[in-house]
């Protein structure tokens, strides 16, 4: 759900979500799962295979002999004939082995090994990939029959299997035929409410209906336009009601989507109506396919509803793959370094380079782009025919295990400032701020629009210039609600530290410890065991895991001093972290934590891990244990660890810029701030906390 | 999907912080009480729960230390009580066994979120973890002791009158 950003992403996939295939003529046959022909020619072959085998590719490995060890055996597609080459011969080539196996997980919540060679077991590892694989839920449980993880847009990406399982049972659905997709284009967005508004909705759209059908038969006018236009006071009626119906028409159509796509189950549903079983589809399919939507049915879910089944599975392999190609190439750059402006004349913008050893400048380049497509290449993927004969190729079984299928690619060469330990910096940017409270003494909300949006961007620094390779939105702290110990609740201003810091830690599945003033109720759910619900402890926030409060991977900002015997930390309670909450990346506010999309986290700190001199600490003990009262009852909650630590050595320089302060305040108000229209019974509000643990949602001392 | 793990988990949560904060401002009295009646320093219970944890943080510590055999596909785990009774524990509706229980589970099978309950004390929610070897003793409350637990609330029926 989130590429390179969710959004970025989304755009970067649409042309190829229009190669879509009609899959009309698709063959609904279904090739048995252990088949793996290699050398099978590919039905039917296509021109530009021939035409590519015309010209030979030094990349282009020879076929092996046919008892090579299974983990000894990469993959790759030559003149359009998928072949098993040597991975031995081709990391001597210089190729990189992407891993397509269903064991995959970005290298950061990999297993490590200690100094002193003991093993190090990353925990969270076996329930990330038995999400990925639909296998079991957040807690490593099986997942029920027929149910699904669709968790790209919380940093999961689906494995191979499970991609393969959507190629093979979309092909034989013909939803194209059934959609009408002119309804859906021919409104901007349909407008969704609850039960009780749209009831009356409804009513009032069914009255406004009979009053126009009486005035037009009043009148004599053939249709409502030529009501509208002879009777200017219908004109607002009109189009009300004219737009209704085309949403309503919208809405019939999605239904059908969501029924065809297998999301919806129209006998539980009501149709015409955004009810639970409709609400809960809608979002299935938006997180299924990486849409930011959340439950509503705005323009790129009607969009991606307009798609053929097969080209938004092909979008979907595509997200995958460039996840899978990022992580095998050890690269991050994804295009979204900012740009700057041209420097003679002409206006535009210039991309932004680096120094090169030959004295001249060369545009930082989009690495994951370019390993995306080779990849997609040498896997013979052009369009979502070629997916579909992949997987018909390789059944479920070649994908299992840690030594399944693998592909042998060229990726484009490195630049110069790559090395086993980058001059590496971070910076984010709040973008602009406003401090004043963000209402008038009436208790009316001010508006306080922000041009300039938080971002993050990762430099290198080479050969005395900061290189940008990565800009991403962001978030910084803003007015927050909080509870005071008071009881009452209050507005308060939470700041994200301005200045510089550094990363010491990187924690690879983080446990967000609950301050003590966490509202107790959060902490129970209901879970079924055992084919019974029964409330119990709810670990989703603390983690570790893709909701806990601080994402997959954190790293913890601390400030350095000098103390009398070295370096000192203080952690004031500020993470950049991934987060679950991918819709508040849209320009909602934090704590003051810089949160990113779960697979940009992922990616980040798997390539600062990897390109910098990193201490591996492995699983840091943490022993909390709580016990609290509910309902008559004892719950315990027990946090064994604080997560899987990594030791960055030197820690690595991050720092928060001011930003633009907009408005009459220009410095943050410290203390909690009454909401409009609520009756306190404190003549003063209290001091609100400093402790680094209110903040952020919590502080976790580095060990 | 996996239900509100998945779809509904932003405003799922938002919903239920509203409902919790609202839950909080009406019971602020009883909040009160309950910060205030938190075990003191020198409260013995608040003794044995400060060691509890400190027990609890230390096994941890030995845990992520000393375990022999990571790769080792079976966990034991036990659980067991810090009184001397005897325990029934229930994994949903299934009853396990007695405290002191000892299990054998696949490694990485899933945490058991069990339910410790023993004649004449609150029963006990607790979660016990197959990611390693792991052993948890359930803190055992009477009825008496509910209000020094965090969050309690007195039935309205023991409210004095307005």
């Amino acid at each position: 759900m989130r590429g390179p950003g969710v959004v970025a992403a989304i755009g970067m996939w649409g042309p190829w979500a229009a190669l879509g295939l009609a899959a009309a003529g698709c063959d609904a046959s279904d090739a048995p799962a252990s088949v793996h022909p290699v050398d099978q020619p590919k039905p039917p072959a296509p021109t530009r295979s021939n035409a590519a085998a015309a010209v030979p590719d030094p990349d282009d490995l020879p076929p092996t002999a046919p008892d090579l060890p299974p983990d000894q055996r990469a993959i790759q597609v030559v003149g359009g004939i998928e072949r098993t080459v040597d991975a031995d011969l081709a990391r001597e080539r210089g190729l990189v082995l992407v891993d397509l196996s269903d064991e995959w997980s970005p290298a950061v919540l990999h297993d490590g090994t200690a100094s002193d060679g003991a093993a190090l077991p990353n925990r969270y590892r076996t329930v990330f990939v038995g999400l990925a694989n639909d296998r079991t839920d957040g807690d490593g449980q099986p997942l029920g029959p027929g149910e699904k993880n669709y968790l790209e847009l919380y940093g999961i990406p689906p494995s191979l299997s499970v991609l393969r399982e959507r190629f093979i049972t979309d092909v034989k659905r013909i939803c194209d035929r059934e959609v009408d997709v002119a309804k859906l284009a021919a409104v901007p967005h349909i407008e969704t409410r609850g039960i009780t508004t749209e009831k009356k909705e409804h009513a009032a759209h069914a009255a406004r209906g009979a009053r126009l059908r009486a005035a037009q038969a009043a009148r004599g006018t053939e249709t409502l336009e030529a009501l509208a236009a002879a009777e200017p006071r219908f004109a607002k009626d009109v189009n009300t009601y004219v737009r209704f119906e085309a949403e309503q028409a919208a809405f019939a159509e999605v239904e059908k989507r969501l029924v065809c796509e297998g999301l919806l189950d129209a006998g539980v549903h009501r149709a015409g109506r955004y009810d639970g079983p409709m609400r809960k589809a809608v979002v299935a399919f938006q997180q299924k396919h990486a849409v930011l939507d959340h439950a509503d049915l705005n323009r790129p879910t009607l969009d991606a509803m307009s798609k053929p089944l097969l080209a938004n599975d092909f979008a979907a392999l595509r997200r995958v793959i460039t996840e899978r190609a990022i992580h095998a190439g050890g690269i991050l750059e994804d295009g979204t370094a900012p740009s700057a402006p041209a420097s003679r004349g002409g206006g535009g913008r210039a991309p932004v380079t680096y120094l090169g050893v030959d004295g001249q400048p060369h545009a930082v380049p989009d690495l994951a782009g370019q390993a995306t497509d080779a990849t997609m290449a040498r896997l013979g993927l052009r369009a979502p025919e070629d997916a579909v004969a992949f997987f018909r190729r390789h059944g479920k079984a070649d994908f299992a295990g840690a030594r399944g299928l693998r592909v042998a690619v060229r990726f484009a060469p490195l630049p110069e400032y790559y090395s086993a330990h980058m001059d590496l910096s971070a910076e984010i940017d709040r973008g602009d701020v406003w401090y004043d409270f963000p209402f008038d003494p009436d208790g009316e909300r001010q508006p306080q629009p922000r041009e300039r949006y938080p971002s993050f961007t990762l430099f290198v620094n080479w050969r005395g210039e900061r290189v940008p390779l990565i800009r991403w939105r962001t978030t910084v702290g803003g007015w927050r609600t909080e509870l005071a110990v008071d009881g009452d609740e209050y507005y308060r201003y939470k700041i994200s530290d301005v200045g510089p810091r550094v990363w010491r830690h990187v924690v690879a599945a983080p446990v967000w410890i609950p301050p003590d003033s966490s509202p107790l109720g959060g902490m129970i759910k209901e879970k079924r065991i055992n084919g019974a619900f029964v409330k119990v402890t709810n670990y989703d926030e603390t983690g570790p895991g893709y909701l806990s409060a601080y994402g997959l991977v954190a790293a913890i900002h601390v400030k350095q001093g000098r103390g009398p015997t070295g370096p000192t930390f203080h952690d004031n309670g500020i993470r950049t972290h991934g987060s679950f909450d991918y819709m508040s990346l849209r320009g909602r506010f934090s704590h003051g934590c810089h949160r990113l999309y779960n697979n940009l986290a992922l990616r980040l700190f798997t390539f600062v891990v990897q390109h910098r001199k990193t201490k591996t600490m492995g699983t840091v003990a943490l022993g909390v244990k709580r016990s609290f009262w509910h309902t008559g009852e004892v719950y315990e909650m027990r946090l064994p660890a604080k997560g899987f630590y990594y030791e960055l050595d030197p820690p690595l320089p991050v720092e928060t810029l001011e930003g633009m302060v907009k408005g009459a305040q220009k410095a943050p108000i410290t203390g909690y701030v009454r909401k409009p229209g609520v009756a306190y019974q404190a003549s003063q509000p209290p001091p609100p906390s400093t402790d680094p643990e209110a903040k952020a949602g919590g502080t976790d001392g580095a060990p | 999907m996996t239900g509100s793990a998945t779809g509904e988990g932003p405003r799922v949560a938002t919903v239920a912080m509203l409902v919790l904060i609202a839950a909080c401002k009406q019971a602020r009295e009883s909040e009160r009480a309950v910060v205030a009646a938190r075990p003191s320093a020198t409260d013995a219970g608040a003794e044995q729960a400060a060691a509890d944890e400190e027990a609890e943080a230390e096994g941890a510590r030995a845990r992520e230390d000393e375990e022999a055999d990571p790769s080792f596909e079976k966990v034991k785990v036990i659980i067991a009580v810090d009184r001397a009774v005897k325990a029934q524990v229930f994994w949903g509706v299934k009853r396990l066994g007695a405290t002191p229980l000892s299990l054998e589970r696949d490694r990485d099978s899933g945490p058991l979120d069990v339910i410790v309950r023993a004649e004449g004390y609150l029963p006990v929610h607790t979660r016990v973890f197959t990611d390693r070897e792991d052993k948890v003793t359930a803190r055992l409350f009477k009825d008496e002791e509910a209000p020094r637990l965090l969050g309690y609330k007195r039935p309205p029926a023991a409210l004095p009158p307005p």
